[in-house]
């Protein structure tokens, strides 16, 4: 009766499987399903390293890999690069399918990106000051860059020139002061901030120029101006 | 002199090394888009310079005898151009800031040989066309290396192309006595010298 497994038996257990390996994951893989589920938790303890904690438990790993993040400013930094990703997607479906195209594609995929925000309203002025903090200010920049280079990408932009720059800086000019105006609107589902953001990407569209696409009723840069007191507000408060 | 400065400023083990230490956490796909978006931005500044190099010279030599040569060179450097116009797009690649600068200072250049007369102004052709070689024969050394030679097989086509068409524009100037201009070795020098500074501003900018 041999059916006893001698140390010398290679043939029974196949140590080459795939099954037993461990798959190694990247840091950076790591690092965004934390920062994924810590998305979960910023409604109550704000943008900060508390929320990243708790996404590390939510996660069931140990707490030692709190050390691969540095700042509150990962999970903004995580999430807009998410929203911008998931922008892309969407107009990339949007132009395939047919339904939409050139700037009616541009607007709604603005629309539909200030959208992936809206759940967050309540504390993305928290997210805005300390992105206008010098140690963060360089990451937010380069998000907000990459977010106006997609969707221009998107909509099929084809610029070589000094046009390329200023298509983009134009963009996430109006991108920010369409996030700064949601800052402080009342409205249900946030419809004025689409509604502005709408105005403002229309006249830019007509008049096409830096000087005009300038925001020309009073009205808005009123709301413009409560906006920024509430960044402003959060950044000078002590917590 | 100008070799000098260029194996300081080329000298890729130094650069690898300067690029290691900042860059533990990025992937290597990232590494590859960001010198494929670098590699683009210098040739379509560089074939825009070359464009307005020609430009520049047909102004001033257009109704002599080495018109019609300049001219078939010119079309040549349209032909690129017109190229890396449509491979910005495709590759999402940013164009340098400076092409404003890029396009006055290729026609100063070029108008200033062809006033010099018809052999300077072929050799600059022939320093210009020189450093356009040795640039784009590094360029394909780091495709090789870095790229994948699949997807972006398009890309290190046109570059191969297109350095056999400088290496000609090369010969050509050389055919043309370019090496009876006045003061050549020094105003091949200065030209390369400006050329590799050109590359190494808008690699950056």
């Amino acid at each position: 009766m041999h059916q006893t497994k001698s140390s010398y038996d290679t043939k029974k257990t196949d140590r080459t499987s795939d099954v037993n390996e461990i798959p190694i994951q990247r840091e950076s893989d790591i690092r965004d399903n934390i920062l994924s589920e810590s998305l979960k938790h910023v409604t109550d303890k704000g943008w900060t390293m508390e929320a990243i904690r708790a996404g590390v438990r939510a996660s069931n790993q140990p707490t030692t890999v709190e050390g691969l993040f540095s700042n509150g400013y990962d999970l903004v930094d995580y999430f807009m690069r998410d929203a911008n990703a998931k922008m892309a997607t969407y107009m990339s479906e949007k132009a395939k399918s047919g339904e939409k195209q050139g700037s009616r594609l541009l607007i709604d995929a603005l629309k539909y990106r200030i959208g992936l925000v809206v759940p967050y309203a309540n504390t993305w002025d928290q997210a805005l000051a300390q992105g206008a903090l010098p140690q963060n200010a360089m990451r937010g920049w380069k998000n907000i860059l990459d977010l106006s280079s997609d969707a221009w990408h998107g909509a099929g932009d084809t610029s070589t020139d000094i046009n390329w720059y200023s298509k983009r800086l134009i963009l996430a000019a109006i991108y920010k002061s369409a996030e700064i105006y949601m800052l402080q609107d009342q409205s249900q589902d946030k419809i004025d901030t689409m509604n502005f953001l709408e105005r403002r990407l229309g006249d830019f569209q007509t008049l096409g120029s830096v000087r005009n696409s300038m925001s020309k009723s009073v009205s808005d840069a009123g709301q413009i101006a409560s906006g920024l007191f509430s960044v402003v507000r959060n950044l000078t408060s002590r917590r | 002199m100008s070799r000098f400065l260029s194996k300081v400023i080329f000298r890729s083990e130094s650069r690898r090394f300067l690029s290691s230490l900042a860059t533990f956490d990025v992937k290597p796909e990232q590494k590859t888009r960001e010198l494929i978006d670098k590699i683009i931005r210098v040739d379509q500044a560089g074939e825009l310079a070359a464009d307005r190099i020609y430009a520049g010279q047909m102004a001033v030599l257009g109704h002599t005898d080495v018109g019609p040569t300049i001219q078939h060179m010119w079309d040549e450097e349209k032909a690129h151009l017109a190229k890396f116009n449509e491979l910005i797009p495709k590759y999402k690649a940013r164009p340098s800031a400076l092409l404003p600068i890029a396009n006055i200072a290729g026609y100063a250049l070029g108008a200033g040989t062809a006033l010099l007369g018809k052999e300077a102004a072929m050799a600059c052709t022939v320093a210009v066309e020189a450093v356009i070689g040795e640039h784009y024969n590094n360029q394909l050394r780091d495709l090789m290396e870095h790229a994948d030679q699949t997807k972006d097989k398009d890309l290190i086509e046109t570059i191969r192309k297109f350095r056999d068409d400088e290496s000609q524009h090369h010969d050509t100037g050389l055919a043309n006595n370019a090496e009876q201009a006045p003061f050549y070795r020094n105003l091949t020098s200065v030209i390369k010298l400006g050329c590799r500074l050109g590359i190494y501003l808008t690699e950056r900018i």
